[in-house]
């Protein structure tokens, strides 16, 4: 697939503020991108940059090998879906999505045929008489996709455009985003603020943090692969505990950490003696019938019940750190009380390292 | 299940608000009718129903004539008004950023001040030795004063735009301020220029605010007598001077009810003809 957009060095300061610095990305043509970020991060800015709605302080906003930081908004070949919509309530539905290419003085009836068209796509074939104050939430959002849609932009910007809707709505429109958007084939660049709704729609996320990206790469990649702590926290739970290199063996390490000493596979180079952070997810560690050789010792803190799985909250045995597990059987689990003496195994091939 | 003392204040509310009605506006109006139906003999009221005011007011010409040329001077107050009132509240709305409500208040404070104290004030700006002419004259760009602008309709048209400017740009400035910004920057977005933005999205949307300035404006200068009576003169005189000398200085009461019966009945038209307007062009 090839780059379509690019941002280079790109950074933007308001005053002394600083929102971002030194961001760098390459969108691929017809891929669904995501930033993800907490509110106030940035990333409506980033979007608004590309849109044309503001000037980076500095870098370039590259368009099929173009730098287009000087193209005014009108002459962007992108359109945007905006977080509350921004229909014309002066126009009817039709209107509004015929607005793009009226404006581009298209032949009346060839815009009739293109609106309707889309508006068969998003489902709303019935409504084009209806003013956007006489549609629910969900429906207006999809007249604002309509009317980015029928503009046949390169890109399709939205900004955080399920943020108004309820958990419902919201994944009602999720499931629709993400068939639309393999229908048209146009490029997405999506803004939220909601990990599983990255997750479930994007081809890529961009994890916006601390003015800058702090991982970019595929839903799974950010998930199984993070490359700080922060990453590591950023998707669901994760256990993070202190642990010293004692032993290297080609990609096989030997760590040291307070539950007692187990070997993982890495492709950092450490060296014997190096300070690090190991990381593992709850659901990727195992109970293990009796002690071996890489099992370690810990006791029961808590049980949590959920039903047909519990998660099990341990602790080493100086009771300094503590440890989750989680989908654990409730059939073995009830079979444990606090205190009791577990032993757990990290597989060889999951888990992380993190250089401090 | 609402509570009967719920209902009774209800009611109790309603039935104020219908006296209010009743009373302040309804039957003063019907009084008001009711005496354009009565004639004059000598300084007497005679009681009789006749429409012998309303056939006056079609015979004589002067009557109509005033009249249209007082619509037509109301339609030029209205214009200027519009031309010169609504780029101030598109900037002010659009540009000024925070000073704007500081400037709106500004714009504001001239309606707290008296309406007679502005038309006097005006006529020490237009007059023979007014601002207007001291200032020309110093420079030398005339020799004697000039009169085009004071006692005529000239003079009334400059005094009642200056007086009614606010009233156009408060609810224009209001509509426009109203726009969301991310409404705006849509129209961009799908390929506005900007003059194509203003055209299709933010003229249209801040319109009705324009035509209830517009129709203030408008009525406010139909009706008015005091500025032609202050600045007009001679020949700047209009439909309401008619009026109010009927009941001022002629003592003809019913023929003043008469003509302003008639100025009331087309005020409503206008009104409702540009409301039925404005709604048919939104749709």
């Amino acid at each position: 697939m090839n780059d379509i957009l690019e941002l280079k060095n790109i950074s933007k300061h308001y005053g002394k503020t600083k929102v971002l610095e030194n961001i760098n990305i390459k969108i691929k043509n017809n891929e669904f991108f995501t930033i993800l970020g907490s509110s106030g991060s940035g990333k409506s800015t980033i979007i608004r940059m590309i849109g044309g709605f503001a000037k980076p302080t500095n870098g370039e906003i590259i368009f099929e090998h173009n730098n287009i930081n000087e193209i005014p908004i009108f002459k962007r070949p992108f359109n945007t879906v905006f977080q509350d919509y921004a229909l014309f309530p002066n126009m009817n539905v039709f209107n509004n999505v015929g607005f793009g290419l009226k404006i581009k003085n298209i032949n009346k009836n060839l815009i009739k045929d293109k609106v309707l068209e889309v508006l068969s796509i998003v489902g709303l074939e019935n409504f084009s008489n209806r003013m956007p104050q006489e549609l629910s939430g969900g429906q207006q959002q999809r007249v604002a996709l309509a009317r980015a849609i029928i503009c046949e932009p390169k890109v399709i910007l939205l900004d955080e455009p399920l943020g108004a809707l309820d958990a419902e709505l919201r994944k009602q429109m999720q499931l629709f985003l993400k068939e639309i958007q393999k229908k048209i084939k146009i490029t997405f660049i999506f803004i939220t603020h909601d990990q599983e709704e990255a997750i479930f729609l994007s081809d890529r996320i961009a994890v916006l943090y601390n003015h800058k990206f702090e991982q970019v790469g595929s839903p799974k990649e950010l998930y199984y692969s993070p490359q700080s702590t922060y990453m590591a926290k950023f998707f669901g739970e994760c256990n993070l505990f202190k642990c010293q290199v004692v032993e290297t063996y080609n990609e096989l390490v030997t760590l040291n950490s307070e539950f007692g000493k187990f070997k993982t596979k890495t492709n950092k180079e450490l060296q014997i003696g190096d300070e690090v952070i190991y990381g593992i997810r709850p659901e990727e560690i195992s109970l293990t019938n009796n002690e071996n050789e890489n099992s370690l010792e810990l006791k029961v803190k808590e049980i949590d019940f959920k039903g047909s799985t519990s998660t099990l909250n341990l602790l080493s045995k100086n009771s300094n750190t503590n440890i989750k597990l989680q989908n654990i059987s409730s059939n073995i689990s009830k079979s444990l009380s606090e205190n009791s003496v577990v032993y757990i195994k990290f597989n060889e091939n999951t888990g992380n390292i993190f250089l401090k | 299940m609402k509570l009967i003392s719920d209902y009774f204040r209800t009611s109790i509310w309603t039935v104020i608000s219908f006296i209010l009605v009743i009373f302040l506006i309804l039957i003063p109006l019907a009084s008001f009718l009711s005496y354009s139906f009565f004639t004059v003999d000598g300084l007497d009221i005679n009681h009789e129903f006749s429409l012998d005011n309303y056939k006056e007011f079609f015979i004589d010409e002067i009557y109509i004539n005033t009249f249209v040329r007082t619509i037509f001077l109301a339609l030029v107050v209205m214009s200027s008004c519009i031309l010169l009132g609504y780029p101030v509240a598109y900037f002010l709305a659009r540009y000024a950023g925070r000073y704007k409500y500081v400037i709106l208040l500004m714009l504001i404070i001239p309606l707290f001040m008296s309406y007679i104290i502005k038309i006097y004030m005006m006529r020490s700006i237009l007059g023979y030795s007014g601002l207007i002419n001291k200032v020309l004259k110093m420079m030398g760009l005339i020799e004697k004063p000039l009169e085009f602008f004071l006692w005529n309709q000239n003079s009334v048209i400059i005094t009642l735009v200056i007086i009614l400017l606010p009233l156009i740009i408060i609810p224009t400035f209001t509509s426009l301020d109203k726009i969301p910004k991310n409404i705006i920057e849509a129209s961009f977005d799908l390929g506005c220029k900007p003059f194509q933005a203003f055209r299709y999205v933010i003229f249209p949307i801040g319109f009705p605010g324009l035509v209830v300035g517009g129709i203030f404006v408008f009525i406010l200068a139909l009706g008015d007598f005091v500025t032609p009576q202050l600045v007009g003169g001679t020949s700047g005189f209009t439909y309401g001077k008619i009026i109010y000398s009927n009941f001022g200085m002629a003592f003809n009461w019913p023929f003043g009810a008469a003509l302003a019966s008639i100025l009331l009945f087309v005020s409503v038209i206008i009104i409702s003809l540009t409301n039925y307007l404005t709604k048919k062009l939104k749709a």
